[in-house]
């Protein structure tokens, strides 16, 4: 799929697969061409180049309505002069079902999403996850196979997007629906998805399952975007099937895995602020920092250590609160670690690493 | 969205071919006549055998004087137009609803009705002079206004009739503009003047222009009022009826034709700047430095002690153009109803007039009937043309031109457009109307269609539509579905407010349908002819009669809109 | 001296009170986040201190002065919008030196004081380009930079990080907190991302329906939620309500249903009283050898990147969620399977049963 606006290309080339009952997550920042895929696969917009296949057949000149799939707005767009009952029952009245089987479906669906007894409000009345809901239920009700979701628990609270994301996957797993959901959330996308896409400049970096996307990034940018890690330079000095070793500023040696970066060569090393220990001792077999504590955040669930290295590079640690908890203060002389195999080997980048790793 | 549906297309080409021969044939036609009879026009105007080129000298004067006029008159309503434009965008108060009927007022109001009612208010015996125990009236009628040399009573109308034009455009364009910015100026520590001048103003220059623009053009093509009460001046509007009266067709088309290629020339950069708004938002302009602290002390001034006079002085002159008018009519019907109350001859009282040997009450009757048929078969033509026209302009590529050139009808003078349509229509043009109701109707419909087209819009882009429209395609309606089960309800307040906004200004219009009538009467034609035939209490019933109209359909709009 | 108070302080609109009676003092150099769900109130808090609105009720003081009826330019506060709200028509450099302009300093005097700030926020190379042409975080991040600019003392943020991605929002937050603390300013930020509120702030104060709920120091306000809502909104939690079986010196133990007791602190229970007991899923353990066992099925396993989430539902139905690290040997559970977790005593929270019942209170709209 390619799609230009003037000339920006918003989508260059994108080839995507999706399976029949998957949920899929497009992941990526603002501007990479998320929202415009999403309404390009509905029918809203139009291809500049390229095919789209929705089981097999081609539907690049199929209107909106003729498609297989429904649109879901991040604001809702809940018809503001119908009921709640009537939004819902707009997508099978209008392919004009029968009157008892259309009745029948809507105040099922209506069950589904606990609102039967708000049927008769309006959507002004409504709070806001009462509206998602209400939208939810009016996209599965028009029968539509394929959902396309536009961030859509993006209006809602921090807390309440936590809380309805098991509950919206789980709707359409019981549905048996095939979701396609846009996302700058990586933590939603990789706690939601069956596959997650990365996208970013209207392409696409890497596909796969959260679990993959996380553990295995192929590029500094994914890394940097899914999940969030710790950046440092440095040059690869020698590999074997056991592994590679790079030296960083400061004469430091960390030893990660196999990697295509040959010996001589600048690279950029990635691992994961979670697979990032802190302690007062060395751990055998793990890559050690010693350093000092620059400073502790508590963020709810979990403590982000600030970790000054000797060679003076900063690294964040982030552990997870638990039951055998132990904080440390700043100021601290702690030793940051990290299995070698969460260590990630990247090729220095062309642009610079700051470039690659830029969010503001 | 690329499938077109046979009832779509249909119904696509059916309004374009509306618009074309209804609305836009009729605007431009008077610009084809004259080039068509190109050698007529030149020689009646610039080398008659009679008077050489005294008709373009005629053209020449009226042109500079209603130039004259116009400009004077804007400038008035930009001094007091915008601080009431700001303060009701911004401001709650009690009784704003009233205010904003007061403002749309004129924009409904009978022009000849009106005119008239101003008249008699400064002018005569019967108006304030009276009222204050003079024996004449407070302004006398050759008063004029210092330097400019425009009839005070004239600019008094004018004043009256274009303000609702700078302050509604500039008040729906304050409206759009986020109060945020307004707010993180205060909190920088600018006073609310400062904050004018330094955040507001900039963001809102197109509105002010375009506001300006369209009371230009609207005091330029001024005809009914300005019958009444120009007396022996004459602006450019007045001058092609009075031409058009004495057979000077050439010369009535050609001056026709020059204000709607001034009117054309003047909507279309306004609406270039407009468009661009979006893209570029910096400062035009930038004062000294060395100013800028004199400047905001005063604001600081200004802004605490002045505010009052900043709140009620428009107000003020509101009142004495519209309201004071409108309260001595009616009165006067009062005092003149039995007899006339100075002479105490009973031929001078509104009963002998109406029921005596003029029989006016018959005329009068009749010209309501015809008033109130031309005015529902205008509005409900438009509306059907203004309707799916709406769409048209939102969704295809060509929609913005249309819009643009919809504007002219809207700013062409009146007895322009009138004749236009005579010429069209008419024995000299394809001579399938002759004078009469139907060219009357045909008239009204050229300027009612971008009237309700307005309302359309504004009440569509105020909402997501768009959004709900594409919601609808993908949950399974066909475009044609989509707009009839969920754009069509969601302007239904659009469509309505256009409705009675176009009916009422069609029942006042005066100026075009003057050109047109024949024999058939409206009820503001009437006045002007109850006037020149001197039968003053006629026409002060049939003004007060038709004012009160308006003011009825007016708050039959509030009522409408307010659900 | 306290920089800024609020007393008893209520705004109504029409039948909803947005602030009912709020009482707050912020200490001179503290940086606070008020927090709660859309509609509690906390916009209009922000506001009525900026004197963007006015209280119907109520004092508030800024160092000291009563400021009710003060005009919002003579606050000397500075402000930023969740709509970042940087004058379109003006570039960076226009914006950022409006308030030392409008203030009436000359352009000499204003040049140090923008240069400084654009340099602290490391937008000093777009100084001629125009709001429109930069990424909405660097837009912010120039908003913040404006309202500083004009030497206030006190920030007000309604919403700062609001229109922000997510990873734009993590990245400013730390940027906002050292901007803060280099300048040594008062900071009120409010917010409904507990997260950011948590990891900003030196006190939080949670707000619900136009009352305070609870105010402390984050960590406190995690570990030991004094009220129902605050343990729901600050952070997840488990609720599993039980009656009082045995209350004796420093621990009670509670019946949550037929058979399963679990035992907690003791904190003024007596027997038979009904309550909700709460704990947080990373404190729940699975399959070791534990105190307050309960046992359950598998519903699903989520993973979240290097946390795993394993919701269990017990025998009388509620469902119990537990937080793991990745790595652990929670990896192999798998939907379906049976399981044992356990929670720690100290772990465990309890709050009388609230009179509405339970759902009402920690409703999060």
């Amino acid at each position: 799929m390619t799609k230009r606006f003037g000339e920006i290309t918003a989508l260059d080339r994108v080839n995507l697969s999706i399976e029949d009952g998957d949920y899929v997550c497009v992941l990526g920042p603002t501007g990479a061409g998320k929202t415009t895929l999403l309404r390009i696969v509905a029918g809203l917009l139009e291809l500049d180049e390229g095919e789209i296949y929705i089981d097999g057949k081609c539907v690049n000149n199929l209107p909106p309505e003729a498609r297989d799939t429904v649109y879901m707005f991040q604001q809702y767009a809940l018809f503001p002069h119908m009921t709640v009952w009537q939004n819902v029952s707009y997508g099978p009245e209008i392919k004009d079902r029968d009157r008892e089987k259309v009745e029948q479906l809507t105040a099922e669906i209506l069950e589904m999403v606990r609102l039967a007894e708000r049927r008769d409000a309006y959507p002004h009345e409504l709070s806001g996850g009462m509206q998602q809901r209400v939208a939810l239920g009016r996209g599965i009700a028009s029968g539509a196979r394929i959902l396309l979701l536009d961030e859509p628990l993006g209006a809602l609270d921090a807390r309440l997007r936590v809380s309805l994301r098991t509950q919206l996957r789980q709707l359409v797993k019981d549905q048996g629906l095939t979701a396609v959901h846009v996302t700058h959330d990586q933590e939603e996308a990789l706690m939601m998805a069956d596959r997650v896409v990365v996208l970013r400049n209207g392409r696409i970096e890497q596909t796969g399952t959260p679990h993959e996307v996380y553990s295995r990034p192929h590029s500094i940018f994914v890394a940097s975007f899914v999940g969030g890690a710790n950046f440092v330079e440095g040059t690869i000095i020698g590999s074997s099937d056991a592994g590679s070793i790079m030296e960083v500023f400061g004469g430091l040696q960390i030893q990660v895995a196999v990697s295509d970066v040959g010996a001589g060569e600048r690279a950029v090393l990635a691992f994961r602020l979670e697979d990032t220990g802190v302690g007062e001792e060395e751990v055998t077999g793990a890559n050690n920092l010693p350093g000092v504590i620059e400073s502790a955040t508590f963020i709810g669930g979990s403590m982000e250590y600030e970790i000054r290295l000797e060679n003076g590079v900063s690294i964040v640690s982030k552990i997870l609160m638990s039951d055998t908890f132990k904080a440390y203060t700043a100021g601290q002389r702690v030793v940051a670690s990290f299995p070698p195999e969460k260590g990630h080997i990247f090729p220095y980048p062309v642009m610079g690493l700051l470039k690659e790793v830029e969010v503001i | 969205m690329t499938q077109s549906i046979n009832p779509s297309r249909l119904v696509v080409w059916a309004t374009l071919i509306g618009l074309i021969v209804l609305v836009l044939l009729p605007t431009f036609y008077l610009i084809s006549y004259v080039f068509l009879k190109w050698g007529d026009v030149r020689v009646e105007v610039f080398e008659n055998p009679i008077i050489g080129d005294e008709n373009w000298r005629q053209i020449l004067k009226v042109l500079f004087f209603s130039f004259r006029l116009s400009l004077s008159t804007v400038a008035f309503d930009l001094v007091f137009g915008v601080p009431l434009a700001y303060v009701l965008a911004r401001k709650q108060f009690p009784g704003k609803g009233l205010l904003e009927d007061l403002i749309t007022l004129p924009l409904v109001i009978p022009t000849s009705g009106f005119g008239f009612a101003t008249l008699i208010t400064w002018t005569s015996v019967a108006g304030i002079g009276g009222f204050l125990g003079m024996n004449t009236g407070v302004i006398p009628l050759d008063a004029v206004v210092p330097v400019i040399n425009v009839p005070l009573i004239v600019f008094i109308v004018h004043v009256a009739l274009t303000f609702p034009y700078i302050v509604r455009t500039l008040e729906t364009k304050i409206q759009s503009i986020d109060t945020t910015y307004e707010t993180a100026s205060r909190t920088l520590g600018a006073n609310p003047l400062t904050t004018f001048r330094n955040v507001l103003l900039p963001l809102v220059l197109p509105g002010i222009f375009s506001g300006a623009v369209l009371a230009f053009a609207r005091s330029l093509g001024e005809t009914g009022a300005t019958l009444i009460v120009a007396g022996v001046s004459s602006t450019a509007s007045i001058a092609i009826v009075r031409w058009t009266a004495e057979f000077k067709l050439a010369t009535a088309a050609f001056m026709g034709s020059l204000l709607v290629i001034i009117a054309w020339a003047l909507i279309l950069p306004v609406e270039w700047y407009m468009g661009r708004e979006k893209r570029s938002f910096k400062t035009p302009y930038r004062l000294p430095s060395s100013l800028i602290k004199r400047v905001m002390r005063l604001e600081r001034y200004a802004s605490e002690k002045l505010t009052r006079i900043k709140d009620f002085a428009p107000i003020f002159v509101l009142v004495l153009t519209v309201i004071v008018p409108i309260i001595v009519v009616a009165n006067s019907v009062i005092s003149y109803w039995s007899a006339d109350p100075y002479t105490g001859k009973v031929q001078g009282g509104v009963v002998y007039q109406l029921f005596g040997p003029a029989n006016y009450f018959n005329t009068l009757a009749k010209a309501t009937l015809t008033s109130i048929i031309v005015a529902l078969v205008s509005t409900y033509v438009s509306t059907c043309i203004a309707m799916p026209l709406s769409f048209i302009i939102v969704r295809r590529w060509y929609g913005g031109f249309i819009r643009s050139i919809l504007k002219v009808p809207l700013i062409v003078p009146t007895s322009s457009l009138g004749l236009s349509v005579l010429l069209l229509w008419g024995s000299s043009g394809f001579n399938l109307v002759g004078s009469g109701i139907w060219l009357i109707i045909l008239t009204h419909i050229a300027f009612s269609v971008p009237v309700i087209v307005e309302s359309i819009l504004s009440s569509y882009e105020g909402s997501d539509i768009q959004m709900y429209e594409d919601s609808a395609r993908t949950l399974g309606a066909t475009a044609y579905n989509a707009i009839e089960t969920v754009s069509l309800p969601l302007i239904k307040g659009g469509v309505l407010t256009g409705f009675i906004l176009s009916f009422a200004h069609s029942l006042g219009e005066t100026g075009a349908t003057y050109i047109v009538m024949g024999r058939d009467i409206t009820v503001p034609a009437l006045v002007v002819n109850m006037v020149e035939a001197l039968a003053i209490p006629a026409a002060l019933f049939t003004s007060t009669y038709l004012i009160v109209l308006s003011m009825i359909l007016l708050t039959v709009i509030r009522f409408t809109t307010r659900r | 001296m306290p920089e800024v108070k609020l007393v008893n302080v209520t705004k109504r609109y029409g039948k909803i009170v947005a602030n009912d009676g709020v009482t707050l003092t912020i200490k001179d150099g503290e940086y606070v986040c008020v927090i709660g769900p859309s509609g509690c109130g906390k916009s209009t808090l922000i506001k009525n201190i900026a004197g963007i609105i006015t209280p119907d009720e109520g004092e508030i003081y800024i160092d000291g002065r009563r400021v009710n009826e003060l005009p919002i330019e003579e606050r000397g506060i500075g402000y930023v919008f969740q709509n970042i709200a940087l004058f379109p028509h003006l570039s960076v450099w226009g914006n950022v030196t409006y308030g030392p302009r409008v203030r009436g300093l000359s352009p000499e005097e204003t040049r140090p004081l923008a240069i400084e700030m654009l340099e602290m926020i490391k937008v000093s190379e777009r100084s001629d380009a125009y709001p429109n042409e930069l990424s909405r975080g660097t837009q912010q991040k120039t908003a913040v930079a404006r309202a500083l600019t004009s030497r206030a003392e006190l920030l007000l943020l309604d919403e700062p990080l609001g229109a922000l991605d997510v990873k734009v929002r993590a990245a400013l937050r730390s940027e906002l907190k050292r901007l803060v603390k280099d300048l040594k300013l008062t900071a009120l930020h409010v917010t409904h991302d507990q997260e950011e509120a948590l990891s900003i702030s030196d006190r939080v104060v949670v707000m619900k329906m136009g009352r305070i709920v609870e105010e402390g120091a984050p960590i406190n306000l995690y570990t030991r939620p004094k009220k129902l809502f605050t343990a729901n909104f600050v952070g997840e939690a488990n609720f599993l309500p039980g009656e009082v079986v045995k209350a004796s010196g420093k621990s009670i133990l509670v019946e949550l249903e037929e058979g399963v007791e679990i035992r907690a602190e003791a904190s003024g229970q007596r027997m038979g009283d009904r309550v909700v007991t709460a704990f947080r899923p990373e404190f729940v353990n699975v399959e070791t050898n534990g105190v307050n066992r309960l046992k359950g099925r598998v519903v699903d396993v989520l993973y979240s990147g290097s946390t795993v989430r394993i919701r269990v539902k017990l025998g009388n139905g509620s469902i119990v969620v537990a937080k793991q690290m990745l790595h652990s040997e929670a990896a192999t559970i798998r939907g379906g399977d049976d399981i044992t977790l356990s929670i720690p005593p100290q772990r465990i929270l309890v709050y009388p049963y609230p009179e509405g019942g339970l759902e009402k209170e920690l409703a999060l709209e």
